[in-house]
């Protein structure tokens, strides 16, 4: 990288109405930023090696959310649930979903369960991305996982979960997946 | 063929819910609620999400609450 002078800028904006969009490229960024205002939106997209964020609100009504709590408080939660009968010694799908245009639809965690009263001598339930499992677990009559990380579907990507029947006998399942849409 | 406003919700993703029944002969009765519209949509399909998705039948319940539930909410506002 050439040998870059010094840089430093200060702000200080008074108006109605304010945009600055920013784009910073140099071998270290301080960027300490300070809002007075009734009402702020802020948003942060950073590449690099190492962050550091320091965020210091001081409101009468301050409130941080993890996406998940997020896109809850703002009503994009999505819940796909579905129920399906099963042969023996079979599997199944009992709910899917095509994620929709211009979405990304990150999955938070799935389950299923038997909802009838036969013998059941075991039962697995696969999480399914466009055919391709990619989480499973099994379980007597049923279980379920919640991802630490969510998993991520594109927009036209077809979402399911499949369910196996270990059993010799056929039996009513029902299950689902859950998380939240994000606009691309 | 145009797509069904149910269809068009299930597409746009406009719905918070959506819960399915699948049939015996691979169909699958479809619902989708919430979202924008608070409409809740019950559609039958076929070959659902496939390419020749067709929509047997579909059928439109308003948005409110129930009725009888409103009645009480409203009673319970009124105070003693």
């Amino acid at each position: 990288m050439p040998d870059l002078p010094d840089w430093y800028q200060g702000f200080q904006l008074v108006g109605s109405d304010i945009t600055i969009p920013i784009s910073i490229d140099a071998a270290t960024v301080a960027v300490p930023i300070t809002l007075v205002t009734s009402y702020a939106e802020v948003f942060v997209k950073i590449t690099a090696a190492e962050v550091t964020l320091d965020f210091n609100f001081a409101d009468q009504s301050v409130a941080v959310f993890d996406a998940a709590k997020w896109f809850a408080h703002t009503a994009e939660q999505v819940f796909v649930s579905g129920q399906a009968s099963i042969g023996a010694n079979a599997g199944g799908s009992i709910a899917t979903r095509a994620v929709p245009g211009g979405k990304t639809f990150y999955i938070a965690g799935f389950s299923w369960g038997s909802d009838g009263f036969v013998a059941i001598t075991g039962t697995y339930g696969l999480l399914v991305l466009d055919g391709a499992p990619i989480a499973m677990k099994a379980g007597l009559r049923g279980d379920g996982i919640v991802f630490d990380v969510p998993v991520r579907a594109l927009a036209t990507q077809v979402v399911g979960i499949t369910v196996g029947n270990v059993s010799g006998s056929s039996a009513g399942y029902r299950g689902g997946f859950w998380g939240w849409d994000e606009e691309d | 063929m145009p797509l069904t406003p149910g269809q068009r919700r299930l597409y746009s993703g406009d719905y918070n819910y959506m819960q399915q029944a699948h049939q015996p002969d691979g169909s699958v009765i479809v619902q989708i609620s919430g979202g924008r519209s608070g409409q809740v949509h019950r559609m039958h399909v076929r070959d659902l999400w496939g390419e020749h998705e067709e929509i047997l039948s579909e059928v439109v319940i308003p948005p409110g609450p129930l009725p009888w539930i409103q009645d009480r909410l409203e009673e319970a506002g009124r105070g003693p």
